[in-house]
């Protein structure tokens, strides 16, 4: 099945995905802090935009509408797909907004959130590791 | 650090010579002048606070990051400060990130295989995780008579220094 972005509606494994930096403190010059991957703890996911072979103009331009508005925009941590699976995590897509998909599957009981939490952080900066060095705008 | 930077680079000797740009230079030289007496007196960790300060303040509403993160936490930023204040001057000093939740998180990244990464947040338990090569674990770890747990500020020493490696499994 086709979304209407025209990508296929299962997130392959060699696609990537960028989830844009809009806080200083997301990253460093060499690395992308686990933060940057660390779900909304109201939906228990992590917001990504999926980024093909097209201009980094384009993923700047949707990182300002879609994301950053009055914001400062400073980057973009990418990673691919293969990665989030490989830390027991799923992507899901979800249009709209249009290239749009959510990491799903964090570690979520209520027995003890702080353990959670942690298992989280491991998660988080196991993806964040697979980044590597930011793409600075 | 980010005020401070922009405030260096405003206090130095410029072309300009209207009276407006020399007293934004003066009050930049002041600036820069504090913060400089402020690091000399107390250190790395003055800086530490600083930039936590900085970062705070870029996160103190809600949706700061575009996602819809909840607003810095207050108790979670007395908690970061007090574990900076609390940590022994010859142990690498994290920097800061702030969560989605509001927790605010201490990173140490010595290198691009290695993240020790802990959060402060409402309470004294506060949850860390670690990547060492392919050595990862995470836990809960307890903020006690304002210290860090011993085995927590001796992972911390371990994973900042060169022998990292061959920390046991």
């Amino acid at each position: 099945m086709t979304l209407p972005s025209g990508l296929p509606d299962q997130v392959a494994d060699h696609e990537d995905v960028a989830r844009f930096l809009t806080s200083s403190g997301h990253f460093i010059a060499a690395a992308v802090k686990p933060a940057a991957f660390m779900p909304n703890p109201n939906n228990g996911e992590t917001s990504v935009f999926r980024h093909g072979a097209e201009p980094l103009e384009d993923l700047l331009a949707i990182g300002q509408r879609e994301i950053a508005g009055a914001r400062s925009l400073h980057g973009a941590a990418i990673v691919k797909a293969k990665f989030i699976r490989e830390a027991q995590l799923e992507i899901r897509a979800g249009e709209p907004p249009q290239r749009h998909a959510d990491i799903v599957g964090w570690p979520w009981t209520a027995q003890d959130p702080d353990f959670d939490k942690a298992e989280r952080k491991e998660r988080a900066a196991l993806i964040a590791q697979k980044a590597g060095t930011p793409l600075l705008f | 650090m980010a005020g401070y930077a922009a405030a260096s680079a405003l206090s130095r000797p410029s072309s300009a010579v209207s009276r407006e740009a020399a007293a934004v230079r003066r009050n930049a030289s002041s600036v820069v002048e504090n913060v400089e007496k402020s690091i000399a007196l107390f250190g790395p960790k003055a800086q530490a606070l600083s930039e936590l300060n900085f970062l705070a303040s870029e996160c103190r509403t809600s949706d700061w990051d575009g996602y819809g993160a909840e607003p810095v936490d207050g108790n979670a930023l007395r908690m970061a400060r007090e574990i900076i204040r609390s940590m022994p001057d010859n142990l690498s000093l994290p920097t800061f990130s702030i969560e989605p939740d509001g927790c605010v998180s201490l990173d140490w990244q010595p290198s691009r295989t290695r993240t020790f990464t802990l959060s402060a947040g409402k309470t004294d338990r506060l949850p860390y995780a670690w990547i060492d090569g392919t050595d990862r674990g995470h836990a809960v770890a307890k903020f006690v008579n304002g210290m860090l747990p011993p085995r927590i500020l001796e992972e911390i020493r371990r994973f900042c220094s060169h022998d990292a490696s061959l920390r046991a499994a």
